[in-house]
């Protein structure tokens, strides 16, 4: 599966997510973003690549839930599927098989 | 925000941006989170959210379907589709090769570096007696003078051609060529590429001589590069030897200097009288600095031909650049007599008279037959088809021909080249380099197949789907733009037509008229070497012949003169006139071998020594000078008195573009520049033997060189011959295309009315009926065409005929000729097409009612 590449940004958008479930909108992953990495990011730049990911396949997405603070508009929730999930246990396993390599990171991984 | 983001996503984005001005504003200020909004509607001017940008266009998808379809549809009816290729092909040919023919005339010198820089001095004289001569050339010393007393000159150069052939030798080979005398700086003002030599000093000694590399393998042979030609000399005219100090590259063609020989203008200085003010013949041109003024120098040399008495009334400069497209100086041994610009006007307006003959076929015989595509567009639109995506296919198809048409135009261009060059008088070469040229033309071609294939994109794009798919819809037929497209095309051909009618019949008039002298059966040689100084033995021997009829010399060729000189004296004439009049030094028996007729008087006779210094003149001569009675009358010529013996009738020795000038014949042996001999009609190799055996038995060095008066003749009238070919070509091509054009019409028209036409057979009508019903409709429109263009092609004609002194007079069946035989050709056609269907059984066509 080494065609899948994930770029750093959009393989912490996919985990978030992943970690955010209901709550994965644009908004909210940005918030999430930001609150986490300290990092300033726009909500378009979210949403391209949330868009991004959707077009690849690794995301699907659907309208949700009105609410108030939205003046009435719906949010668009985005669920990781089974081939996005594939992606960022390739990626993951991709790096632990380099840092075992690395001998100074070797053998004091763990995970889980 | 709205204005650029995509529809669909507008309710997500703009939700997600108001929670987070809220969040923004509850956790910093109000005015923060304004901050933050514009901030993030700014982020959100990205390619996937923008308004009409479409990551997954199926664009190209549609292109490949578009051409598929249009494809299919040129199978579909191959006849249509090979008349608009015709008729677009061929107008881009004829575009293509105009084109390129302009670029060659408006790239005259740019070979030179300078050539902004480079203007040559020319004059206006003015004469008492109201005549005006234009002439290009100068007296010798007046450069020098310049350079010496005015600033703004860089350099100077003197050219001198000499007026004829002169003999030139090497070893065994010896041939005519061309001299040119220039002065050792000509180098600096015209850099040509040197093979070997130094172009500073090569022509300091009065002895040197440069070569182009043609000759140089004339006399030398391929191989001269190899020899040390540096030192190797040539002789000229038997006597004098120059010794070669360089060779020049072969000049490109387009530039009006002619080089073969360059001698040094050193040379001349021997004949003290070109450094004179006197005398009138030498080209100058000036380097001028940069940054100088060339106005306000010429200007200056203005005032000082003003101001001197021994100068002629204006001088003044003339742009390097300007001479091959603006020149029209009487005098003028590089340039033309008459403008050449004009015709390059000409010719762009016919280019695209042509082009928009073609396009406007395309677009009559597009929307003429609609109704073939009209189900298509109407199912297109049903499923959905937008109208812009309509034309896009449309215009596509459009492009798509002319692309085609393109490919053959230029196949067409790269083969007939050398024909068209051999036409033009030109070397146009369609070299890869000028690929800038190349996709000039291609974009050209582009645009004309968007132009042609606009009105009828948006005709056949409008259709209403209902109307169209119900079957009530009738498209088609002859509305009004069409049948004017009609009557401007068939104008433009009776035009042309007209045109080449006139043009052709004027060069036959020149062919024929009766020039006062007789032209045929003449042979002149030019005077070489010892064959004067042999003169008396030479006519005797040829006269012996009954093949000869007559010999005698002269000063000019009765076809072109530009001997004219001041000097004149008579009886009665006013001592502060300045006179210019045209004069011939001629033989004994000039007259009578020239075939001219005498009126009064009579010819020069050896026998009457007096003659050496008395006068004949010409009719014309005899009118402007006023004189009553004129034989017997004293007459003075550069102070050589003597008497009027005679009147000779008024004879053409100029093109008949002017009218019969003033001539004064005198006898002077000293100025032969020609022999001419009458020969007998018979067998002219025979005749053409016994001359040549004369010459060289009293003149063997010099080869024998004779030409035909007649062939001469033929030469001044060059430029009408081309614009003859030329106009019958483009006439050939409009009337082709405007032909195209109908018969795609009515082809279409016929079709459609197949029904109507079986059924007005099935109630009897007579197949003459039916050809008259279906024709009447164009043949109006032809008889329209007719009516407006043959006043105007008239119009033009009459100004185009007041160039010549001596014109034809349009007959009144040059009017109606044209017009004739286009109607006679549209009614052939018409005929043609609907004789077939007339024909046809109407049990076929209403089978399937």
């Amino acid at each position: 599966m080494k065609e899948t590449r994930l770029g750093e940004f959009e393989e912490v958008i996919l985990l978030l997510t992943g970690i955010l479930g209901e709550e994965a909108y644009a908004f909210r992953i940005a918030q999430e973003f930001e609150s986490q990495t300290s990092r300033e990011v726009s909500i378009g730049a979210v949403h391209s690549t949330l868009t991004r990911l959707e077009d690849k396949g690794f995301l699907s997405s659907k309208m949700g839930k009105a609410t108030a603070e939205r003046g009435g508009r719906r949010k668009r929730i985005y669920t990781i599927t089974a081939y996005g999930r594939r992606a960022l246990e390739a990626a993951r396993d991709f790096r632990i098989s380099l840092w075992n390599q690395y001998p100074a990171f070797a053998n004091k991984l763990s995970f889980e | 925000m709205l204005w650029f983001l995509r529809r669909d996503l507008a309710e997500e984005v703009q939700g997600d941006l108001e929670e987070k001005f809220y969040a923004t504003a509850k956790e910093r200020s109000l005015f923060r989170a304004k901050l933050n909004y514009w901030y993030q509607v700014f982020n959100y001017l990205r390619p996937f959210a923008i308004k009409g940008l479409s990551i997954h266009t199926n664009h190209f998808t549609m292109f490949r379907h578009y051409t598929k379809i249009a494809w299919r549809n040129i199978l579909r009816d191959k006849a249509y589709f090979v008349i608009n290729i015709s008729g677009l092909a061929l107008s881009m040919f004829c575009a293509i090769l105009i084109i390129l023919w302009i670029q060659d005339e408006l790239s005259y010198e740019k070979f030179f570096p300078d050539h902004e820089r480079i203007y040559r001095l020319v004059q206006d004289q003015h004469y008492d007696n109201g005549e005006m001569l234009r002439v290009a050339s100068n007296p010798g010393i007046l450069p020098l003078y310049i350079m010496e007393n005015y600033s703004g000159v860089e350099q100077f150069t003197r050219v001198r051609p000499l007026p004829d052939k002169t003999l030139v030798q090497h070893g065994d080979t010896k041939f005519y060529e061309d001299i040119t005398y220039v002065d050792s700086t000509f180098f600096q003002v015209f850099p040509f590429d040197f093979v070997t030599g130094d172009p500073a000093t090569c022509l300091y000694d009065p002895n040197s001589a440069v070569i182009t590399e043609r000759l140089a393998k004339k006399y030398f042979g391929e191989n001269w590069n190899e020899q040390d030609i540096q030192g190797k000399t040539i002789a000229i005219n038997k006597n004098e030897t120059f010794a070669i100090t360089g060779v020049i590259k072969d000049p490109p063609a387009n530039t009006h200097l002619k080089l073969d020989i360059l001698l040094p203008f050193r040379k001349l200085y021997q004949y003290g009288w070109y450094l004179g003010w006197g005398n009138n013949y030498i080209y100058v041109y000036f380097l001028l600095d940069e940054g100088a003024d060339p106005t306000a120098l010429s200007n200056q040399f203005t005032a000082l031909g003003k101001s001197r008495d021994d100068l002629t009334d204006i001088l003044y400069l003339q742009a390097l650049d300007d001479i091959h497209l603006y020149s029209d100086f009487d005098i003028d041994v590089y340039g033309s007599t008459e403008l050449r610009h004009p015709y390059l006007t000409i010719f762009i307006v016919v280019t695209i008279a042509i082009i928009l003959i073609a396009c406007i076929n395309f677009m009559n015989l597009a929307t003429a037959r609609s109704d073939k595509r009209a189900k298509e567009i109407g199912l297109r639109k049903t499923v959905g088809s937008q109208r812009h995506q309509i034309i896009m296919q449309l215009l596509s198809e459009s492009v798509l021909i002319t692309m085609i048409a393109f490919a053959v135009a230029v196949s067409g261009v790269l083969l007939f080249l050398p024909v068209f060059n051999s036409i033009a008088d030109k070397s146009i070469v369609f070299s890869i380099e000028k690929w800038a040229v190349g996709a000039g033309f291609l974009s050209g071609a582009i645009f004309i197949g968007i132009l042609a294939g606009s009105y009828p994109a948006f005709y056949l794009s409008a259709f209403n789907p209902v109307k169209v798919l119900k079957g009530t819809f009738i498209g088609g037929g002859a509305t009004t733009f069409r049948k004017v497209l009609v009557v401007v095309q068939f104008s433009v051909t009776i035009m042309f037509l007209l045109g080449t009618a006139v043009v052709y019949k004027q060069f036959q008039y020149f062919m024929d008229k009766d020039l006062g002298y007789s032209k045929d059966l003449l042979l002149y040689m030019p005077v070489r070497g010892d064959i004067f100084s042999h003169y008396d033995g030479f006519k005797n021997q040829l006269s012996q012949h009954n093949e000869i009829k007559g010999v005698s010399y002269g000063s000019d060729l009765p076809t072109y003169t530009v001997h004219s000189f001041g000097g004149f004296d008579w009886d009665g004439k006013n001592p502060d006139d300045q006179v210019i009049l045209h004069s011939f030094s001629v033989g004994a028996d000039y007259i009578e071998t020239m075939g001219l007729t005498l009126m009064e008087g009579r010819s020069f006779s050896l026998d009457t020594p007096a003659d050496s210094s008395n006068y004949i003149l010409n009719e014309a001569a005899v009118k402007s000078i006023g004189l009553k009675s004129p034989v017997g009358q004293r007459f003075t010529m550069w102070g050589r008195e003597g008497k009027i013996i005679g009147v000779v009738k008024d004879f053409n020795f100029k093109s008949l573009h002017q009218k019969v000038e003033p001539l004064v014949l005198r006898m002077n042996p000293a100025w032969n520049t020609y022999l001419f001999v009458r020969m007998a009609p018979g067998n002219t190799r025979n005749t053409l033997a016994l001359v040549e055996a004369a010459w060289k038995e009293f003149n063997p060095d010099y080869p024998f060189v004779y030409h035909f008066v007649n062939e001469q003749y033929e030469q001044l009238y060059v430029s009408e011959k081309r614009m003859a070919a030329v106009f019958d070509y483009f006439t050939l091509f409009t009337l082709f295309i405007a032909c195209l054009g109908l018969i795609g019409l009515i082809n279409h028209m016929v079709e459609k009315r197949k029904k109507e036409i079986s059924i007005r057979k099935v109630l009897g009508a007579s197949i003459a009926t039916i050809l008259v019903l279906l024709s009447r409709e164009y043949m109006k429109l032809i008889l329209i065409a007719l009516v407006i263009s043959t006043p105007l092609a008239g119009y033009f004609m009459y100004i185009w005929l007041q160039n010549y002194a001596y014109r034809i007079e349009p007959e009144w069946w040059m009017y109606a000729l044209p017009g004739l035989l286009v109607f006679i050709i549209a009614l052939t056609l018409v005929g043609g097409q609907t004789f077939k269907t007339a024909r046809q059984n109407p049990v076929d066509n209403l089978k399937y009612e």
